[in-house]
């Protein structure tokens, strides 16, 4: 399974990174940005995990892009971040995210929510 | 008792117009003969009166003075009330942020050195099991010596997550601190009489900062994470677009 890890935080980069390799998913891509991680989303892309608050574009727009565009609208999309009122959440779930972890999140928490959200996404196609 | 702008108002024009009889009376008197015993001394005042300062403009220089020290207290008022609903609470709050994050930092790393003394334990355990002295034959002295420190060391990735953290509430206070001193830039406007413009309006008003744009969230914590996270899933598991929580909930956990 091919993951797209978007987050302006070189260290949470690599943390998200280490956490699927550590479950079991070796391919990651890494973007800095949602303006980075549309350029680098293409049909190859099985799951985008992403920060929100990001500079030049944030998660919150990266999933209303990737949704829009039929190539992308089907990648599952984990959003995860520190962000958590009410607000939040239900902007996210109108926008389309598949999953939600706040952090700090712990690889074993990460696995639950991508098994999850695979197997829905499985599930509707 | 209180003076009110209109009696200062009133005062004032009363003050113009007994001026301006006055100055009639002073030039009628001046007009008369001068060599008139009967008027003589009456003269001789008025040209000492004349001699003075014109103060028919005391009215409207008191007015002006009046206008300016109603227009300075009402800079005091905006001031404090400025000061007092965007800096003090502010301030209170980033002290109470940088309190989490000193708190954040010394629990994480306790954590990192907790795992580091587990990793190193796990490390003699191996390197004993390895060692032919001890009776044990290899590895198999220590079952999942290596998988038990691959998970250490992956858990110690994990903690690392409070730098994100920290940055966040970090950078959050320092963005505040930044909104704050422009704030009493602009009230510190208000006094200087010579800066050319007057302070933008928005900066003497509460306007609420929206985080979604912004590059972190000033709100970033670890306070009832497990909680938080419990909500935002049956939030997920809702089949329905808007979250069904009720908003005490959210209420209690968020503050």
């Amino acid at each position: 399974m091919k993951c797209l890890a978007v987050d302006d935080s070189a260290t949470m980069r690599r943390i998200v990174v280490n956490a699927l390799k550590s479950i079991g998913h070796l391919e990651v891509i890494e973007a800095s940005d949602g303006s980075d991680a549309l350029a680098k989303c293409d049909g190859s892309i099985d799951l985008i995990i992403t920060d929100w608050n990001m500079p030049v574009m944030g998660g919150l727009e990266l999933v209303k892009q990737v949704r829009a565009n039929p190539a992308t609208a089907k990648i599952p999309v984990m959003m995860v971040t520190t962000r958590s009122v009410k607000e939040d959440i239900m902007q996210a779930v109108e926008a389309g995210v598949s999953g939600y972890i706040l952090k700090p999140f712990t690889p074993q928490v990460l696995k639950e929510k991508i098994d999850q959200i695979m197997a829905a996404a499985s599930g509707a196609t | 008792m209180a003076t009110t702008p209109v009696d200062i108002r009133t005062l004032a024009s009363e003050m113009d117009t007994t001026m301006s009889l006055v100055h009639a009376l002073v030039r009628e008197v001046q007009s008369g003969d001068p060599n008139d015993p009967a008027r003589a001394n009456m003269v001789q005042i008025a040209y000492q009166i004349s001699r003075r300062p014109d103060l028919t403009g005391l009215p409207s220089i008191l007015l002006r003075a009046y206008s300016e020290i109603m227009e300075a207290l009402g800079g005091i008022r905006l001031s404090r009330e400025t000061i007092r609903s965007f800096a003090l609470d502010r301030l209170h709050n980033s002290q109470n942020k940088l309190s989490e994050v000193t708190s954040v930092t010394e629990s994480a790393t306790l954590e990192l050195m907790d795992g580091l003394e587990r990793a190193i334990s796990l490390i003699d355990r191996i390197e004993a099991g390895v060692e032919p002295t001890n009776g044990t034959t290899g590895l198999a002295a220590v079952p999942d010596g290596f998988g038990n420190l691959r998970a250490e060391l992956n858990q110690l990735f994990h903690h690392l997550q409070f730098q994100d953290i920290t940055a966040q509430q970090l950078q959050g206070v320092t963005a505040l601190l930044g909104d704050i001193e422009r704030r009493i830039q602009a009230v510190a406007m208000i006094f200087d009489h010579t800066s050319a413009g007057q302070p933008e309006p928005e900066l003497l008003s509460d306007a609420a900062t929206d985080s979604q744009g912004l590059s972190f969230n000033p709100d970033a914590t670890l306070r009832a994470h497990n909680e938080r996270q419990a909500l935002i899933d049956q939030a997920f598991g809702a089949a329905v677009p808007e979250p069904k929580i009720a908003e005490t909930e959210w209420t209690e956990v968020a503050q």
